[in-house]
């Protein structure tokens, strides 16, 4: 799409949302696509607002991301399956994106909205334990009966990693070819999926992210 | 693998796992040694269920059923991921598995004797891989293809993945690879054929022997529940035992008019030093001290072939004179080695392609030079 494209685009989606939300939804242009990130309390009216007003009727994926001690953020990609005057054009999408706590990690479904985000909804919530208020069925979708834990979650421990180190050379200087040189001074690595003290640690303060409110 | 170190009357296959694995749990070597039974999947399979009428039969009608059974393997392939594209390279016209008489048309698993497990297999699969397995009808072969059905492969880290099949069934051959060429699995498949070819005749074929210690050492048995014996074999097996507590000292001559099947005849018997290639089987007898060399060790797996060094004290010459040894009939897993495939018809292709692109664009060029010729 041509930068013309995307800024009709994104305002477009800005005068939808705008007063949906209340003026809560940060919308903006985002590698060529309209990324709108949304309050968890407007989430519901920001895909109602999308899907009525611009026509966004095809709901793609909804998934979420851990961002440890930033709470777990949601994103969802909604489009429009053909053209429609004043609103979307055929193909073209919103990317809405809100953010939870981790202490309390509950959205309200979108199933309201989109009844294709039934499964969506259930594998988020078992992948990263995050619960969708007023889903229909919420139950495990793709983990075998009985499985206990969230495994997309950062502090999943992966057990085959913690009885087994990782094969082969995760550094330079660890591997045969580099044996008897000096190892480059750089940054050593973790190991790959077995979380650490440091993982868990808070992060420093990014500016902005303390004023609350959704940051992306 | 369940060997019976000493307990030569006892067929190797038969009466081993049903009498010695109570379940996944026996511990086996492991226990014995004071080891931690750690449950990793264990090499080898339980006893084969044939019905009373191949324990019974005599060993030239076994060698003509097993000839049978060895080419019209009904094959039902459990694709899971890319391995199954591979099993169907195999199945067909260039690589044509047919022609070893693997038939790839079995309507269910109930209809077929063999299963290529091929691919990926998820803890929320395993249960109906087992499922589709306890359907099949005895005597049945499973070959685990690739590296993700041999122990997990790439996925050896995930909370998803069953780390190797052989966690759920017993496994008859492995096949390593990621994915294997169908070339690999036309090696598996004749290995099994040959290990078919050597059921129930107390001959080892041509298959090379897995390390006692190797097999002792992961807990002595199958992790998947062993076959049941059947009840002929089972009376037959006890009839046995009795003849040769009360009546026979030497194992390795049964009473003269004993109705021995020929399943479990004495085996072969062997003086130490005539095995040199196989110095596991020699080393049976004192196994219980030294042969848990591989309890220590790192996980074993399909992919790296390990060979187990077995401490064998060399024999007097007067005991390599008196001691003799059972030759074990049969190994029941074997692992592959690599196959090498040659390329050199691939880059002769390559290059003779490469050449006639350039013939091509010196054409042009030259075209094109007579061109700016012509203009100026």
């Amino acid at each position: 799409m041509s930068p013309e494209v995307v800024r009709t685009l994104v305002e477009a989606v800005a005068r939808a949302l705008g007063p949906a939300t209340g003026g809560a939804a940060d919308v903006r242009e985002n590698f060529g696509q309209a990324l709108a990130v949304v309050p968890p309390d407007q989430w519901i009216n920001a895909l109602t607002a999308v899907r009525d007003e611009l026509g966004a009727t095809f709901f793609d994926w909804l998934t979420a991301v851990d961002e440890l001690e930033e709470g777990y953020g949601i994103a969802a990609f909604v489009c429009a399956p053909a053209d429609r005057d004043g609103a979307l054009r055929r193909g073209q999408g919103v990317l809405l994106k809100t953010k939870v706590p981790r202490e309390r990690a509950e959205l309200p479904t979108a199933t309201t909205v989109y009844r294709g985000a039934n499964w969506h909804e259930r594998e988020t919530f078992e992948m990263f334990g995050v619960v969708f208020t007023g889903h229909p069925d919420l139950k495990p979708l793709l983990l075998p009966d009985g499985f206990e834990g969230h495994p997309l979650r950062k502090e999943f421990v992966l057990a085959s990693r913690v009885v087994k180190s990782w094969p082969g050379a995760k550094e330079p200087g660890e591997s045969d070819h580099d044996r008897g040189r000096a190892a480059p001074g750089r940054r050593r690595m973790l190991p790959p999926g077995v979380p650490g003290e440091e993982w868990l640690k808070p992060l420093p303060q990014r500016p902005g992210a303390a004023e609350g409110g959704v940051e992306h | 693998m369940a060997v019976n170190e000493g307990k030569a009357l006892v067929p190797a296959g038969a009466g081993a796992g049903a009498e010695t694995h109570g379940g996944r749990s026996a511990g086996g070597a492991a226990a014995s040694t004071g080891g931690i039974a750690l449950g990793m999947p264990l090499v080898g399979a339980p006893a084969r269920g044939f019905g009373t009428g191949f324990d019974l039969a005599p060993k030239p009608m076994k060698v003509v059923l097993n000839w049978g059974r060895k080419y019209s393997l009904w094959v039902f392939n459990f694709g899971l991921a890319c391995c199954a594209i591979e099993f169907i390279a195999a199945s067909m016209a260039r690589h044509d598995f047919i022609r070893l008489g693997v038939i790839p048309f079995a309507p269910g698993p109930r209809q077929a004797d063999l299963m290529v497990v091929s691919g990926t297999v998820s803890d929320k699969m395993a249960p109906a891989v087992k499922r589709l397995y306890e359907q099949m009808p005895e005597p049945k072969y499973v070959i685990s293809f690739g590296a993700c059905a041999n122990c997990g492969g790439p996925y050896w880290d995930s909370y998803a993945v069953t780390k190797g099949i052989d966690q759920v069934i017993p496994v008859d051959v492995y096949v390593p690879g990621c994915p294997p060429r169908p070339e690999a699995l036309l090696q598996g498949i004749i290995r099994l054929q040959e290990k078919i070819a050597a059921e129930g005749t107390g001959s080892t074929g041509s298959l090379r022997r897995v390390p006692d210690a190797l097999a002792g050492a992961e807990g002595g048995g199958p992790r998947a529940e062993p076959r049941a014996m059947t009840s002929g074999a089972r009376a037959l097996k006890s009839r046995w035992q009795r003849l040769r507590t009360s009546a026979q000292p030497d194992p390795a001559a049964p009473a003269p008019g004993a109705i021995v099947p020929a399943e479990t005849a004495p085996l072969e018997t062997a003086p130490v030093a005539a095995v040199p290639v196989e110095p596991a089987a020699a080393a049976t007898t004192q196994r219980k001290g030294t042969g848990s060399a591989a309890d220590s060790g790192p996980p074993l797996t399909t992919l790296d072939a390990p060979t187990v060094e077995v401490s064998r004290p060399e024999p007097s010459p007067a005991e390599a004179l008196t001691v003799e040894v059972p030759v074990v009939p049969l190994s029941p897993t074997e692992v592959l080695p690599k196959i090498k495939v040659p390329r050199r018809h691939y880059f002769r292709e390559l290059r003779r392609a490469r050449d006639h692109g350039l013939s091509l664009f010196d054409k042009a060029a030259h075209d094109q030079q007579w061109e700016y010729d012509d203009e100026s």
